[in-house]
């Protein structure tokens, strides 16, 4: 008989499976469940960055109608503990993170009280009846400030605002600067940025008395990890706690985090016996979740003649925020590893100081470390060529690691799995025609207009992580079931909120097992249905979650290449399994299908000596190393010589994450994380005032891009798969990010290099670009 | 999101909602709630009424009247942008400034009633209705009343309404002449950083006459009414808009100054969007 060939799935660009249901409004996120019984829960929150708290006063607001319970912080105190941090850092100053302040409050957001009523309005009508007596401390914003003697202290009991110090040298920098032929100076701000997922965070937790169990649905990343933090931090069992997280609209970092507000839904439900649900407003999420970035960076770099860097010397600044959310002091340390980029650095020398202020915590954000890293060292490169008059993509030519350089092994101890930048860049170049948009720019000068071309090339970190380099496991969990019908469940232990992996995860099971992609289910996001897993973050879901999916399925069909060789009396080594056939090699008429491995599987009538019924797997993966992502971004930008606006004219990427399973989807990831990148480089920012105020509070103020702000993007690849994983997959989901803040911003400082202009802060926005032409220079 | 408690009415006539208006209280009127709903959401106000005129069909219109083209204070922005009667000539500055508010969403329901009433100092219809000088017509139940939009804008969300009134009807002349609208965009909310309308009147080169008027750049918006004065009679050139919009931002009281601009950027965006808006509104 005809060999049957199947179209491959795996590299097809397959549409989303879960977009029907997202598009259609005909999903459910946490808000969208009533339980029966439910109450509202809502915070009193502080209007102070920095106050001690001399009353609260619940007299009023605990006659009102409606309102079933208020509790404050000394309520909680020994009942509810405070919120985890997980870190490797020694001597960390870890002062307590209480669910609600007791004696003071560190943040404007920071809470004081938690109302609880039939229904939110009314809890919202009692909160603004809690009178706390405020008495208002000097606030603590700059972080240079923060760091200097006699400052207001955020945690006085700590004697410092510094949290930690985290000294790293490799080599000698001393030596390097001093025989550079040229030492350049920067002063980089990484500023503050506000995730904006569209699904603000939302938490019910239901109490079962009888079984003494606790459900808590989450709009959360990482509902396995929550699990085990709600048992520690309620003393309850874990085996009595589920974490389910529904349809979650979006993280990029900030659900990557154990909430105050999960901690206490779950308390008061547990206490009043009735489910709790608390859903934050737009307004309160700015306040109330966890921010990121701001970074202060003062960079010191030697280079010799030709542009080759030789040391460089970082003094680095972390605003932490008022407390420590899950990973807030990690962070920043993710900077430091990647700091030397996609070149050789002999010698580095890294200060950095993770300091607290009076504001919200920062934690991860869409690249979480590595914007920052990036960041810095591409606006290191485009310095030392504008010093030395070189091309910005001969500098970094110039310093790449080699091709045959892999397994390169950094001046921070990463061992970079696999890459090819300069291929990556020479792509680039061709397929933007580089050389063409300089002739156009050196024209355009001529004409008095002001034209910037930007570049960018970065090498990330992903596949977070090897578990020996993390805090709390870098391993990921998967189960394969293949039903009795044919239909195929998978349970994941990553929790994905976007990333598309009910589609990829299923081209993969589609293609190794020979089923239609409609006859898998992904499972995921309930810790009662899938019981292990870490979650979705650091690019990791296809990288770790798809390399245990891969662990699965080589044991599935070896198990299905067992039955088959019964059936078929023959050898195991013998069977072929290739689309849903198993067949004996080289007798193309005789083999048996999967629905007959199946039935046997099942049926288990006759079973293979030794071989147990069923045909389902579970398999731990645990990553022996991250992944290295990495690429080259282009850029060009017009400026609107009287008014200081940049446009955006093209965005051309080429893009390496190793082996892709859907294109498609990886498209997507680009395009979300290069915008978001731009967004930092041209609109938004979180602004503070001396007092501590959130002054960009609204998306009135606060500058999410619009999707007419930004360029269509033009998106290419190389393939340079990772040893790392089964997949050869290393993962996009914040590659884009990563590569784009400092392509943008070294596309504009090119275009006003003419005015000298050697460097913008971020974000470039018209009137900074106005004012660096020479304030109205429109002649 | 949770709105405080307060009355709500939603009358079928116009005498009906003027009656409500009049019984005193801290009454707000809901048009299109684009405005009001975020500051009710907020709990920035607290009104004892919400008034809501949507049931009220016969303010929504676009016409032309003895020479004017009237607008009903219930017209959308997607309504009116709709309409013929401002696609070409001097009206083009209102199509444009309408054209340019917030997105798509806002436009279906935004009014330019509420946008005139409500009087953000950033707001862009503000600007059209004083380049056009338009008439607005106020109603309480003693009747109509009509202002000047020159006289209407006060300050800060501030009009010549009383609270016993609301505006019903803009109405303006239609002239000889163009149009145009130029706004630099505030990125997170869309309003003007700095918005300039123009309404010019050409005779051959040269520039029979002027209306030039700003918005996003101090607490209300503004005539440029010297700036028009020098204009007129000269003959239309680059060097005479340069020379004459480039101290445009001294017109400005004291410009607006915060996180999205300064008060000087803001001045020298008045000369640059004012050149920009008479040189298209003259072309």
């Amino acid at each position: 008989m005809m060999a049957t060939t199947v179209p491959k799935l795996i590299g097809a660009r397959i549409r989303r499976k879960e977009d029907p249901r997202l598009i259609t409004g005909s999903s459910t996120y946490t808000d969208d469940l009533k339980l029966p019984g439910m109450l509202s829960m809502v915070l009193v929150r502080s209007p102070h960055a920095h106050a001690r708290i001399t009353e609260v006063d619940l007299s009023e607001a605990e006659g009102m109608d409606g309102v079933v319970a208020i509790v404050t912080g000394a309520d909680l105190e020994g009942t509810v503990a405070g919120l985890p941090v997980a870190h490797n850092l020694e001597d960390l100053k870890e002062p307590p993170h209480r669910p609600r302040s007791i004696d003071k409050v560190r943040y404007v957001g920071d809470a004081v009280a938690a109302v609880v009523a039939v229904d939110p309005s009314r809890a919202r009508d009692a909160a603004e009846r809690v009178h706390v007596g405020y008495e208002s401390l000097e606030a603590v914003v700059d972080i240079e400030a923060a760091t200097e003697d006699g400052s207001p202290l955020v945690h006085e009991e700590e004697g410092s605002n510094i949290a930690f110090e985290f000294p790293f040298l490799a080599g000698d920098v001393d030596e390097a600067l001093l025989n550079a032929d040229v030492v350049l100076r920067l002063r980089l701000m990484n500023q503050r940025q506000i995730p904006v997922a569209l699904e603000p965070r939302s938490v019910i937790a239901q109490f079962d008395r009888g079984f003494g169990k606790m459900t808590l649905w989450s709009s959360t990343q990482i509902p396995h990890l929550l699990r085990t933090q709600l048992a520690i931090g309620l003393g309850f069992p874990e085996h009595s706690i589920r974490v389910i997280a529904p349809e979650v609209g979006g993280g990029f970092g900030s659900k990557l985090n154990v909430y105050a507000e999960e901690f206490l839904a779950a308390h008061l439900a547990r206490t009043l016996g009735r489910p709790v649900k608390w859903t934050a407003d737009r307004s309160e999420g700015f306040l109330a979740t966890t921010h990121g970035r701001d970074q202060l960076n003062d960079v010191e770099v030697g280079v010799d003649g030709e542009g080759r860097l030789l040391g460089m010397r970082v003094r680095m600044l972390q605003d932490l925020g008022a407390y420590h959310q899950l990973l807030t002091p990690a962070i920043p340390t993710l900077t430091v590893l990647m700091l030397p980029g996609c070149y050789r650095l002999p010698n580095l020398e890294v200060h950095l100081s993770g300091v607290f202020t009076n504001k919200t915590p920062t934690d991860a954000y869409r690249g979480a470390g590595r914007p920052e890293a990036t960041f810095l060292i591409e606006r290191v490169m485009d310095h030392i060529a504008a010093e030395l008059d070189l091309d910005p993509a001969e500098v970094r030519r110039r310093n790449f690691i080699a091709a045959d350089d892999f397994p390169a092994t950094t001046a921070t101890e990463l061992i970079y799995d696999s890459g090819d930048y300069q291929t990556a860049l020479d792509r680039l170049l061709e397929v933007a025609d580089y050389a063409g948009l300089r002739r156009e720019q050196k024209e355009r000068r001529a004409r008095g207009e002001v034209m910037g071309i930007g570049l960018s090339t970065y090498v990330e970190i992903c596949g977070i992580g090897p578990s020996a380099a993390l805090p709390a496991g870098g391993w990921e969990a998967c189960t394969v079931e293949v039903r009795r019908t044919g239909a195929v469940v998978v349970k994941t232990g990553i929790s994905p909120h976007g990333q598309g992996q009910e589609t990829t995860f299923a081209q993969i099971v589609a293609d190794r097992l020979g089923v239609p992609i409609e006859a898998v289910e992904i499972a995921h996001g309930d810790t009662d249905y899938v019981p292990e897993g870490i979650g979705t973050f650091g690019s990791r879901g296809m990288a770790v979650g798809g390399a245990a999916l891969s662990l699965a399925l080589d044991t599935i069909r070896a198990k299905a290449k067992k039955f088959a060789a019964h059936l078929l009396e023959a050898h195991e080594e013998d069977i072929e399994y290739e689309g849903d056939r198993l067949g004996i090699k080289g007798a193309p008429d005789r083999f048996v299908t999967l629905e007959d491995v199946i039935g046997a599987a099942y049926l288990a009538t006759d079973l293979p000596e030794g071989v147990e019924p069923g045909l389902a797997a579970t398999h731990f993966f645990e990553p022996p190393n991250f992944t290295f992502p990495f690429g080259a971004h282009l850029c060009v930008v017009d400026i609107d010589p009287e008014t200081g606006e940049p446009t955006l004219r093209r965005y051309v990427g080429v893009d390496d994450c190793g082996n892709v399973i859907n294109p498609m989807i990886v498209d997507g990831q680009l395009h979300g994380g290069i915008a978001q990148g731009i967004a930092q480089a041209l609109f938004e920012e979180a602004v503070y005032d001396r007092n501590g105020q959130l002054v960009t509070g609204t998306l009135m103020d606060y500058a999410l891009p619009k999707a007419s702000y930004l360029p269509n993007y033009e998106l290419h690849r190389t393939t340079t798969p990772t040893p790392v994983n089964p997949l050869g997959a290393k993962g996009i989901g914040e590659a884009g990010t990563v590569g784009s803040s400092p392509c943008v911003i070294n596309a504009i400082v090119d275009a006003l290099s003419p005015y000298g202009v050697r460097h913008l802060e971020m974000p470039a926005r018209p009137e900074k670009i106005w004012r660096a032409m020479g304030s109205g220079a429109s002649e | 999101m949770l709105l405080a408690e307060f009355d709500y009415a939603a009358p079928e006539s116009l005498d009906e909602a003027l009656a409500l208006l009049g019984g005193g209280g801290n009454v707000r009127i809901l048009a299109g709630g684009q405005s009001l709903l975020p500051t009710l959401k907020l709990r920035l106000d607290r009104p004892d009424l919400v008034v809501d005129l949507r049931k009220i069909s016969e303010l929504s219109y676009v016409r032309e009247e003895n020479g004017e083209i009237a607008i009903g204070t219930l017209t959308t922005y997607a309504e009116l942008l709709a309409s013929d009667f401002i696609e070409s000539g001097v009206a083009r500055c209102l199509a444009e400034a309408a054209a340019s508010v917030g997105d798509l969403q806002v436009r279906n329901l935004g009014t330019i009633g509420g946008s005139l009433s409500h009087a953000d100092p950033a707001a862009d219809i503000p600007a059209a209705a004083l380049a056009l000088d338009c008439t607005l017509v106020a109603r309480s139940e003693e009747g109509d009343r009509t202002i000047g939009a020159t006289d209407f804008f006060h300050g800060l969300w501030t009009t010549a309404l009383l609270p016993s009134e609301m505006l019903r009807e803009v109405r303006f002349r239609k002239a000889n002449g163009g149009g145009a609208y130029e706004k630099l965009r505030q990125a997170a909310s869309g309003f003007a950083l700095v918005g300039a309308a123009a309404v010019v009147e050409m005779d051959g080169d040269t520039i029979a006459g002027a209306r030039v008027a700003l918005t996003g750049v101090g607490s209300a918006p503004l005539r440029l009414h010297a700036l028009e004065e020098r204009l007129a009679g000269e003959t239309l050139g680059e060097e005479l808009l340069r020379d004459v919009c480039g101290d445009a931002g001294e017109a400005i009281e004291s410009p607006l100054s915060d996180i999205h601009a300064s008060a000087e950027y803001r001045a020298a965006m008045a000369g640059v969007t004012a050149r920009r808006a008479i040189l298209r509104a003259a072309g």
